[in-house]
């Protein structure tokens, strides 16, 4: 099928894994980084924050979609964290409560938006593509051929439309490899209630995108190439 | 029984997640092979799921992130290192657990034993002095008889105390110079006194006077 050489594209074009899983920590090392920053260690909090900034920044910019106010957000984040790290609970990762206090930062700022539509300003996505770095091979070539940033333009198009709840669910449990349970503790909320909100998310995608999708993909790459004469 | 399209959006976010059992996912399969919109449907998730867990395109945090962070941190107070060593240790215990138990004990003893004897009243066998009899006879019978026990015991632990004592002192003596750091072995250790001293201040068991005149008559 045209869908999926085309999905095949998206998925070869993007070389790089989204996480380091070698800079994850282990649940010991955790515990012991948190009462040495308990106890005022600059050297241990530097390192919790450096283990945690780039996946917890990932997830806010993708909630709110502004690079300014998603340093923001972090920056909140980890300062409620370290300053209630007191309280916390060992049982639960740090990740865990650490993306639960920017999820509600990130609720906050959505409403505080008044003109919030959901849109995507997807030239600024395009200046992200300087970090990326690495050569253009034929398969990448390939993979960032129009029709495949259509189709990746059209998806993230259909997932900010998607409530809070929702939106953060997919990304959690995409992104991050979270399961219900774990998107729950995160969340806030019974893992059933998670399952709904998947579930919910995933037929809003696959009505949405079937609509923007009717033709299959032949129609997606003709249409573009006919507008760029 | 063949999975219709109805039955199968049922099954749908059950089937992405691989909770079905195996002969479910052949049923399935089964069904998308002879359906293409349900094998779209399911295809648009998955291109869902893949383009949002692959995009590595998310601006980079600046380099000062973690310093501004830190900057931001108000100053914790630095926990007391925890102290390390045997005698400290031993000291404490002494201190806060062995010593106000005994101190306790031997204040209950004298307290509700048959110590002082209450001021009678003005017609002399008046009620209070029979209560304080009737007390007296069964706390003694109840109370005072473990006690001494425990009194007991508590002096033979002074008296043990007293030769562990001796005994230190006596190695320290024998023991090089050079294992107490110059120190020469006439000085006494003063970490042993001061490790007994509540023992001693406790019980007061009598200890021989070192230098005593030779004119002090002995008993």
């Amino acid at each position: 099928m045209q869908l999926n050489q085309n999905r095949a594209g998206i998925i070869m074009g993007m070389q790089d894994a989204v996480f380091d899983s070698d800079a994850r920590l282990t649940p010991l090392e955790e515990r012991r980084l948190i009462k040495a920053a308990r106890g005022g260690c600059p050297v241990s909090s530097r390192r919790l924050i450096e283990t945690h900034q780039d996946r917890l920044h990932a997830f806010v910019w993708r909630m709110i979609r502004d690079r300014h106010d998603a340093e923001e957000v972090c920056q909140d984040a980890f300062l409620r964290a370290f300053q209630a790290l007191d309280s916390f609970n060992d049982q639960y990762r740090f990740s865990t409560w650490l993306f639960t206090i920017a999820y509600r930062l990130c609720l906050n700022t959505l409403r505080r938006r008044k003109d919030y539509s959901g849109d995507v300003d997807f030239n600024r996505i395009g200046e992200a593509d300087d970090h990326a770095g690495g050569e253009q091979d034929a398969a990448i070539a390939v993979a960032n051929s129009e029709e495949a940033r259509v189709m990746r333009e059209e998806i993230w198009t259909a997932v900010d439309g998607l409530s809070g709840p929702q939106k953060a669910t997919v990304l959690l449990f995409y992104r991050e490899g979270m399961n219900c349970q774990e998107i729950g503790d995160v969340l806030e909320m019974p893992a059933a209630t998670v399952k709904s909100h998947l579930h919910r998310a995933r037929a809003r995608l696959k009505e949405t995108l079937s609509a923007k999708l009717a033709g299959g993909w032949t129609q997606v790459r003709f249409g573009e190439m006919a507008a760029n004469g | 029984m063949a999975i219709t399209c109805r039955s199968f959006r049922h099954l749908h976010d059950a089937y992405l997640d691989r909770e079905l059992s195996e002969s479910q996912m052949a049923e399935v399969h089964a069904h998308l092979l002879q359906c293409p919109e349900c094998q779209r449907q399911v295809e648009i998730v998955r291109a869902c799921g893949d383009v949002i867990a692959l995009d590595t395109r998310t601006p980079v945090l600046t380099n000062d992130f973690a310093d501004r962070v830190l900057a931001t941190l108000p100053a914790r107070r630095r926990q007391a290192p925890a102290v390390r060593g045997a005698w400290p240790r031993v000291r404490r215990w002494l201190e806060y657990g062995v010593v106000p138990a005994m101190a306790a004990a031997l204040t209950f003893a004298v307290i509700v034993g048959p110590g002082p004897r209450w001021t009678s009243t003005p017609n002399g066998n008046g009620p209070n002095e029979h209560l304080v009899a009737g007390t007296s006879v069964l706390l003694t019978d109840a109370v005072v008889g473990p006690v001494e026990g425990a009194a007991a015991s508590l002096d033979q632990l002074g008296r043990a105390a007293s030769t562990m004592r001796n005994f230190c002192e006596d190695s320290l003596k024998s023991a090089p110079g050079a294992l107490l750091d110059g120190n020469t072995t006439d000085q006494e250790p003063d970490f042993v006194n001061e490790l007994l001293q509540p023992f001693f201040d406790l019980f007061d068991p009598p200890i021989p006077p070192r230098d005593a005149p030779d004119d002090v008559e002995r008993f």
